[in-house]
């Protein structure tokens, strides 16, 4: 098995070398930026260890040994150190330099990195810091001049040096636009004592001489106070005699006023019950005068109040008759109309609205009386008729009954018959005779004796007896006109409803003849029916409505008809009760003119009483004035005396109390001097530090408390910090934040990539030795032994991989890391890897490579041996609809082309993939570098338009201003107002910079969020778009500068140095002090003389130099540009190798057809043209995918690279997207014309014949 | 037209043609000094089993292969002597090839194989025409899959007809193809010759084909071992093999 290795290794060696290189480019990315990354890092590191940065730093106004003992006392504190430090200024190389001076010797415990250093002899050295020196020409041995004191001294340049505390990124040789004329110095300590030890003797001696003199002036003093002392005493002992007498005269005068007070209290008692009474009597007559103007309008309201009831009661028992009556009547009426409308009544009226309304009334009784013979007559002749028939049912019966009746009375009677039946009776056979069947049926109607065998005589005249009877009875009764009027009657109706309806009407015709009415007819009866009940109801419906009326009316009074008689009951009782009252009222008010009458007599004699009792109190007065006067003279008499001897002996106590207060204050102020010359032992400076070297097991932060209560009050710590949260561990951490981003986060996205394209790479390999697999297990290898194979052939290309990318990456290391050190001046750079990563990145490379591996062979597995070992029949690949519709009117060359791309679908996701993934990188790449260009441009071309911009202080005064304005090089100068100040919104507050611009100002541009330019702020405040965001303020709302409201006037967008802008005029609101600055023009060459003019001011700060600044910026920017290009030229080589693959494996599978085509006369320019439609094909689905994710990828990318006042804003436009789809557009063209340069060698005679 | 070859135009002239492959003693000698004339209108059939070197003069004649010696003449041009671009031409403007196994593109239908090779100015009818002229005016739009061997076959033919050469050269062209089928494509050959007056060759180790054939090439070891004219051919449709 090892043995089939290297064959295989050697067919595939192309696409093998291409995934080892790709494999290797990702771990070199990856080896190599993260060494770079790391190699920085402990370098630095290293760095700060070697320079034994102290665990923290306390800066206070004074430096002490006494407290320096007291700090190492603390547990947890291993060493301090102590240094002086103060500002100053230097003149060196023939500028002057603002510098801060440290103390420092041999013995610190920081050791400086010394660049560069020279003998000094024995002149006065000075040690500077290398950017300082280096920035300003000094070299070792140069001798420059320090202001000390009142003078500038001379000082040798001894070394040029470097610490951690001045690191900053080194950008140009200019520094990074801060100027530097701001450094630092180092000066030997003893150099400092030497000086400080001749003042102390100095200082010592004439503290002696002082204490000398404060000793005589305290004995003569002593002496004087004790003469004066004697004298007080005398001058006491008088005084109290005086006070003795005064008192027993106070005694007497006292008994006396006690017995007058006592008099005029009795008087005023009287008086003021006198007063009292007076007041009474006013009050009882304005009382009286109330009720007697109030007394006849209450009459006046009872009288009407009384009327009103009984107009209330009367409408009431009004209403309660009328509501009576009309129930009454009601009644009567609801009677009436239920005795007409009974339910017989109903019914029969309703019958009769159905007969013939003439008809007579007497007719149909008559009728109704003769129908019952009529029946009884036709039942007993034969005719069967009862009461469940209907009318129209029985007429029949009952006129055929009369009409034969009355026919046979006729036939019976006439004269042939009764000639006939003569002849019978005179014994003649009429048998035979004409008629005599006629005859003999007639007379059986009547007698049924002839039939059987009766004699016709006598049967004849029982017939016609009969029939005679019948007819008299038909004439008697009417009994035709009877029919008649029953053929006028409904004929549906039934005999039974027939006299139902007429015994109703007999009823109603009877009720309505009772009351007078006259009813003839049908039609009378039911009218009269009618109107009755019509009459009656109306008049109900009347009589409803009137008592409706009535009780809506009571109801408006608030009167329920139940509540009547209550009403009216409760309107008795007001009316009584008003009654009672209207004689009550009438009494008062006659009660009160009386009264009325009598009060000016009583009045007149209250007042006499008072008067009597006023004088009485006066005489009183009088008496006690001349006690108290007597008094108060022997007082003020007795006070005088003893305010003298007071103020002498208050004069005394002063004097003597402030000459031993200033005694004892020069004594402390000499004893304080004594000490601190003591304790200072020569060190005194403006500011003073002291270095702490904690335990590093301990919490530093608690040690630094700790530290900071054991210096005592009497100590001034001005600034204090650990390490960890130093000004110098954040600045190097800013500056390491970016460039993290770039080492780290880039090469991690790129890696993944990779080991996509790596996957997919090896996934494409595996699948080209599907023949291959499939020999080897017809030969009888297992699946297991295959897949070791194979994994075996990864391996291999996965270690190669590693190898060479770890070599990529030692030398990208060193490549990006010589680049990394020239950010700082480090003194040593360590090149070390980042172990950690560099094996996650191998242990990917192969776990990747070997998962892909392993995929693959475990898929070709499952396919038949004899299935993997033929090539797969050339199908007609189905070509996307939307390929199909580009390519329609394309030639069948190119149809081919794309056809035989699609053919193998997954090789060609595989390339889109990966070109995506190199258009993605080189899209987010540039990304980098458009973003840092947007932040350039908008700093340096859009918003600022000034040369220098200069900080002092404090805002210098007008002439300082005019000063710098008349200077020759000078030009359009500029106050920028620079607050760090609190902004303040619905309770949000955000710390900020905001800058006060002059009005009118062109130096500084502002612009909104759209790239508009915006006005310069009036009175209000334009707000930067983060800090608006933050706050959640918007255009309109007032926002408080400390404490001070703004409105808003805009929010303005500013990628990097986020300030607020308001108007120099409106700063003057502001309360808070400002740092000054200037902004002015000034040519290059004149940048010098006006540092020079500068430094010669105490306010000056430093200054910032726009060019200088710019070209700093750009150069912390080439790290991104280098990531940048680094990744670019990566993602190149990856596409150019992943497209040169594909291309050349497309050709190679097409290798028959494309010789037949070469066969048949096409030239390979030909095909390369019509293949070339495959690499556009996958160029154009590459940009479709790869340039979005791209967006995603650079914008996270740039927010990870984000910090706080400077944001990478996406900012990508045509230009990169266009640069990005030439790039990979060239690269495609390249890879392309390289795999075609295999079809030149290409035997078209042995491919041609080639066997499918 | 005269059968023995006078007055009649050659349209190629092939001189003592050499090709050697391989060194030492694994030399083959393919060709060993083989010279001959095509004639215009002529249906030329070149017979000889494997390895007698039938092929590889297709090759040389087609412009696919160099001879390491001899000359290959045509239309006063010398093969030998042209770069790989005017050989490309030679092959796209004088020479239509049929192979036998047909080397159809499986992705294009059949008027799209033949319009790739056919003149652009002469348009989708002419394309149509051919096809039609070998019977499968039907199929225009129909894949080589969907297609039977001899369709298959025809469809090369039309191909190689499409740029109207001047010489047809076949190389098997029933080799791939059932009896019935490959009458067939003899029959469209004759047809061509005969009616079209197109000059075809056709090289086969099937010695019945010669029959058909107006001259016939018998090669044997890279050498011409017989060449026989035939007064009387016989029609492709009652040949039986």
């Amino acid at each position: 098995m090892r043995r089939m290795l290297l064959p295989i290794i050697k067919k595939y060696w192309k696409l093998l070398l291409s995934a080892m290189l790709v494999s290797a480019l990702g771990c070199g990315i990856m080896v190599g930026m993260s060494g770079a990354y790391r190699s920085l890092d402990i370098s630095l590191e290293g760095y700060v260890d070697s320079y034994r940065y102290p665990s923290a730093v306390i800066t206070t106004d004074v430096a002490n040994r006494k407290k320096i003992d007291s700090l190492l006392a603390l547990s947890g504190v291993r060493a301090v150190n102590a240094r002086l430090c103060g500002d100053t200024v230097m003149i060196g190389g023939d500028r002057h330099l603002s510098v801060r001076a440290f103390s420092c010797n041999e013995d610190d415990l920081q050791k400086f990195h010394i660049w560069q250093s020279a003998d000094c002899g024995e002149r006065e050295t000075v040690m500077l810091e290398y950017n300082f020196a280096v920035d300003n020409g000094i070299k070792p041995g140069d001798t420059v001049k320090f202001h000390i004191g009142d003078e500038y001294r001379d000082y040798a340049v001894s070394a040029i040096v470097s610490a951690p505390e001045t690191l900053s990124v080194q950008v140009t040789e200019d520094s990074w636009g801060v100027n530097t004329d701001f450094g630092y110095a180092y000066f030997s300590v003893e150099l400092l004592e030497k000086e400080s030890k001749k003042e102390y003797d100095d200082a010592k001696n004439e503290l002696d001489d002082q204490e000398d003199e404060l000793d005589k002036a305290q004995r003569d003093a002593d002496k004087s106070f004790e003469d004066i002392k004697n004298g007080l005493d005398d001058a006491l002992r008088q005084l109290q005699e005086k006070d003795a007498l005064f008192a027993d005269a106070q005694k007497e005068a006292a008994e006396q006023k006690k017995l007058l007070e006592d008099k005029a209290a009795e008087l005023r008692r009287t008086r003021a019950s006198l007063e009292k009474n007076l007041a009474d009597l006013a009050d009882a007559e304005k009382q009286l005068n109330d009720a007697k103007a109030k007394l006849p309008d209450a009459i006046a309201a009872l009288e009407n109040g009384i009327a009103a009831a009984d107009e209330a009661i009367d409408m009431l028992l009004q209403a309660k008759a009328g509501l009576a009556q009309i129930d009454s009547a009601l009644a009567d009426l609801n009677s009436q109309l239920a005795q007409i409308k009974t339910s017989d009544n109903i019914a029969a009226v309703n019958a009769l609205r159905v007969l013939p309304q003439d008809m007579l009334l007497d007719d149909i009784f008559r009728a109704d009386s003769q129908l019952t013979d009529l029946i009884a007559l036709a039942s007993a002749n034969g005719y069967t008729i009862d009461e469940s028939m209907t009318i129209g049912e029985i007429l029949p019966t009952l006129t055929l009954f009369v009409n034969t009746v009355e026919h046979d009375y006729a036939f019976l009677g006439n004269e042939y018959n009764t000639s006939l039946i003569e002849r019978a009776r005179n014994g003649e056979d009429i048998v035979t005779e004409p008629g005599y069947i006629a005859l003999a049926t007639a007379i059986s109607r009547y007698d049924n004796t002839l039939a059987h065998g009766g004699d016709i005589v006598t049967a004849y005249d029982n017939a016609y007896a009969r029939c005679s009877f019948l007819h008299e009875e038909i004439q008697a009764n009417d009994l035709p006109g009877t029919i008649a009027i029953l053929e006028r009657l409904d004929p549906n109706m039934t005999l039974r409803e027939l006299r139902q309806n007429v015994s109703r009407l007999r009823r109603l015709v009877n009720e309505l003849r009772a009351q007078g009415v006259q009813v003839n007819t049908i039609g009378d009866v039911v009218n009269a029916y009618d109107s009755s009940v019509s009459q009656l109801e109306s008049a109900i419906a009347q009589l409803n409505s009137q008592r409706a009326d009535i009780v809506a009316q009571l109801q408006r009074q608030g009167v329920r008809e139940q509540d009547i008689d209550s009403k009216v009951s409760e309107l008795r009782s007001q009316k009584a009760e008003a009654q009672t009252n209207l004689a009550t009222a009438r009494a008062q008010l006659a009660e009160v003119e009386r009264q009325l009458a009598a009060i000016p007599g009583a009045r007149q004699q209250l007042n006499d009483g008072i008067a009597q009792v006023d004088n009485g109190l006066a005489e009183i007065a009088e008496g006690l004035i001349e006690i108290d006067r007597q008094l108060e003279e022997a007082r003020e008499q007795l006070d005088e005396a003893h305010r003298e001897y007071e103020k002498g002996e208050a004069e005394y106590e002063k004097s003597f109390a402030e000459a031993m207060s200033e005694f004892a204050e020069l004594r402390s102020e000499l004893e304080k001097a004594y000490a601190q010359l003591d304790e200072t032992e020569g060190y005194e400076a403006l500011c003073n530090q002291f270095m702490l070297y904690f335990d590093p097991s301990q919490d530093q932060a608690k040690l630094l408390k700790a530290a900071e209560t054991a210096l005592g009050d009497d100590i001034e710590i001005k600034k204090s910090f650990t390490y960890a949260d130093s000004a110098v561990k954040n600045r190097i951490d800013i500056n390491l934040e970016p460039i993290e981003t770039m080492s780290t986060f880039m090469p991690m996205v790129f890696f993944v990539v990779i080991l996509i394209v790596v996957f997919l790479f090896m996934s494409l390999v595996i699948r080209q030795c599907r023949r291959e697999i499939g020999i080897l297990r017809a030969l009888g290898f297992t699946s297991g032994s295959i897949r070791m194979l194979y994994c075996g052939v990864d391996l291999v290309v996965s270690i190669l991989a590693i190898i060479l990318g770890t070599g990529i990456g030692i030398a990208v290391m060193h490549y990006a890391g010589s680049y990394f050190r020239d950010f700082f001046p480090l003194p040593t750079f360590t090149y070390e890897l980042d172990y950690k990563r560099a094996i996650l990145a191998a242990v990917l490379t192969i776990l990747v490579g070997q998962a892909a591996t392993l995929i693959g062979t475990s898929v070709i597995s499952k396919i038949s041996p004899s299935e993997a070992m033929t090539r797969p029949a050339p199908v007609s690949a189905k070509i996307p609809k939307l390929i199909s519709a580009l390519t329609k009117n394309a030639k069948p060359m190119t149809k081919f082309s794309i056809s035989s791309m699609l053919r193998n679908k997954a090789r060609f996701i595989f390339s889109v993939v990966c070109v995506a993934a190199s258009v993605m990188m080189i899209f987010s790449s540039l990304a980098f570098i458009t973003s840092k260009n947007h932040i350039l441009k908008e700093m340096y071309t859009d918003r600022i338009h000034y040369d220098c911009q200069l900080f002092f202080k404090e805002q210098p005064d007008d002439e300082y201003r005019e000063k710098l304005a008349s200077l020759d090089y000078v030009s359009d100068l500029q106050s920028l107002r620079y607050y760090e100040s609190e902004l303040e919104f619905n309770g949000k507050k955000e710390s900020v910079v905001v800058n006060a611009l002059e009005d009118g100002t062109d130096q500084i541009r502002i612009f909104n969020e759209r790239g508009e330019r915006m006005s310069a702020p009036g009175d209000g405040i334009i707000l930067e778009a983060h800090a608006a965001e933050r706050l959640g303020a918007k255009v309109g709302d007032s926002v408080k500068v400390d404490g001070v409201p703004f409105t808003v006037e805009g929010v303005s967008s500013q990628s990097v140095s986020w300030t607020q802008y308001i108007s120099d005029s409106a700063a003057q609101r502001l309360k808070t002090e400002s740092l000054g600055c200037y902004i002015l023009d000034i040519d290059e060459s004149h940048e010098e003389a006006l540092l020079s003019e500068l430094t010669s001011s105490d306010n000056y700060l430093y200054s910032v130099f726009t060019r200088l600044s710019f070209a700093g910026n750009e150069k912390i920017f080439k790290t991104y540009d280098l990531a940048s290009m680094i990744i670019i030229g990566f993602a190149i080589i990856i596409g150019l190798t992943i497209v040169y693959n594909t291309t050349q494996t497309n050709l190679l599978e097409r290798k028959k057809e494309l010789c037949v085509l070469r066969t048949l006369g096409f030239q390979r320019s030909e095909i390369s043209r019509s293949w070339f439609a495959q690499s556009l094909l996958q160029f154009l689905c590459s940009l479709a995918i790869g340039l979005p994710l791209g967006v995603v990828i650079a914008r996270v990318a740039l927010s990870k690279l984000s910090t706080e006042g400077r944001e990478y804003v996406f900012a990508n436009g045509p230009k990169e997207y266009l640069i990005t789809a030439l790039i990979v557009f060239a690269y495609i063209l390249l890879s392309h014309l390289l795999a075609m340069r295999s079809v030149k060698r290409w035997n078209l005679v042995e491919n041609v014949k080639e066997k499918e | 037209m005269e059968k023995n070859g006078a007055n009649r135009n050659i349209i190629l002239s092939a001189k003592d043609l050499v090709k050697t492959y391989g060194k030492g003693e694994a030399q083959v000698h393919a060709l060993g000094g083989v010279s001959l004339d095509i004639y215009e209108g002529e249906l030329l059939a070149i017979l000889g089993s494997s390895g007698s070197g039938k092929s590889t003069l297709l090759n040389m004649l087609g412009g696919m292969d160099q001879p390491d010696s001899g000359s290959i003449t045509v239309g006063g041009r010398e093969l030998r002597t042209m770069k790989d671009r005017e050989l490309t031409r030679y092959r796209r403007d004088d020479v239509g090839f049929v192979f036998q196994s047909f080397n159809l593109i499986a992705e294009l239908t059949a008027k799209e194989n033949v319009a790739m090779t056919a003149e652009p100015s002469k348009g989708k009818n002419y394309i149509k025409e051919m096809l039609e002229l070998v019977g499968l005016g039907a199929k225009l739009n129909s894949y080589p899959m969907q297609m039977s061997g001899g369709e298959q076959q025809r469809v090369s033919i039309a191909r190689a007809l499409a740029k109207d050469p001047r010489l047809l050269l076949c190389d098997e062209p029933t080799g791939a193809l059932d009896y019935e089928t490959g009458k067939q494509i003899l029959i469209a050959l004759e047809k061509l010759v005969r009616e079209h007056g197109k000059t075809v060759v056709i090289v086969t180790h099937t010695q019945e084909i010669g029959r058909m054939a107006d001259r016939v090439i018998r090669m044997r070891s890279g050498k011409i071992i017989e060449q026989t004219v035939n007064e009387n051919p016989v029609s492709a449709e009652i040949m039986e093999w």
